[in-house]
């Protein structure tokens, strides 16, 4: 198959463009295609600050080879060091480079949040964080913990698992807006990082 | 019907010059598309299958392997004997991205994970 390119982002900071090399329609399930992509530049630098830009139930990292795959937008969508991009259950390439072209500007944002001076931003890097190891037990001991179902779940183990998965914010839970459980919010910033409970929603007070 | 829980896809021939390299993908992609777990294991020969730059599109006017390798992970693995890499003289660093290097006890801890419904399926 021929290649495909796209020029995507004129301004992209890091990459612009993104090459289609491979399609494999699938020959068991109709309407759904594998598609092989190539970013115009290697995303070995941003990968590991990429994590911190999705929730941890939506990110699977291999820290070994430094490969990173998103369960967003009901795909799966692998990003490796070099460049290259794996993409699953697109519906053609259109819709693949639609969808990348997504993750491309987040990955320019994170890119350009890697020169910032920003005290959060030095966080990202100090932090020796293991993303699957943050399970919704470890945001559970740091909420209220008084089921009163404000966030519209029953019970706050189930608003965690909502947290995890993107579904929710932490915004969501009122009580921990309130000045007698700043404790709550101190234990959930040791725990996840300033960082990731701005991804998880919280704007603060 | 016996329904198939998982399939490991053995390869163990050079994937230009034998269709069983690429049969061998399409099956694994195939199996992942159907929601069955699959991975492929290079041995011998097929370690070829896994090496990183290949220019067959050019030299050979042969659509690459290479690329195929992308199209499993992350719902299947690659495997590489290690061993059989050696042999042969290459590296991990050799690899492509997505490729996993075992050796003797971890293929051994991977054929006995999988259930009694694994389909052995050697290309």
């Amino acid at each position: 198959m021929e290649e495909l390119e796209y020029k995507v982002l004129d301004d992209g900071s890091l990459v612009k463009k993104v090459i289609i090399k491979n399609i494999r329609p699938c020959i068991a399930t109709e309407g759904k295609v594998r598609v092989l992509m190539e970013l115009d530049k290697p995303l070995e630098e941003v990968i590991t600050s990429l994590i911190f830009k999705y929730p941890p139930g939506k990110v699977n990292y291999v820290k070994k080879k430094n490969i990173l795959t998103l369960s967003i937008y009901n795909r799966l969508i692998t990003l490796y060091p070099s460049g290259k991009v794996t993409m699953n259950k697109a519906l053609d390439k259109e819709d693949a480079v639609e969808i990348i072209t997504d993750v491309m500007k987040t990955i320019n944002q994170t890119y350009d949040d890697l020169d910032s001076t920003h005290e959060d931003n030095k966080k990202i890097e100090d932090i020796d964080l293991d993303i699957s190891g943050i399970g919704p037990l470890n945001i559970y001991k740091c909420l209220p913990q008084t089921n009163c179902q404000e966030c519209g779940e029953k019970t706050c183990m189930a608003f965690s698992m909502k947290i995890l998965s993107g579904d929710k914010f932490l915004d969501d839970c009122l009580q921990l807006q309130e000045p007698w459980h700043q404790d709550q919010v101190e234990c959930l910033k040791k725990t996840v990082g300033v960082e990731m409970m701005k991804i998880m929603g919280w704007e603060g007070y | 019907m016996i329904e198939l829980d998982s399939s490991l896809i053995i390869i163990d021939r050079a994937p230009y010059g034998y269709e069983d390299a690429f049969s061998g993908f399409y099956i694994c992609i195939a199996c992942l598309n159907k929601e069955i777990d699959s991975d492929v294991l290079l041995l011998g020969d097929g370690v070829y299958s896994a090496l990183k730059n290949q220019d067959s599109e050019n030299a050979l006017n042969f659509p690459s392997v290479e690329d195929l390798t992308y199209l499993i992970f992350p719902e299947g693995s690659l495997f590489v004997h290690e061993k059989s890499l050696k042999e042969r003289g290459f590296m991990a660093k050799d690899l492509v991205e997505a490729a996993e290097l075992i050796n003797e006890q971890e293929l051994y801890e991977i054929l006995i994970s999988k259930t009694k419904k694994t389909a052995f399926l050697r290309i």
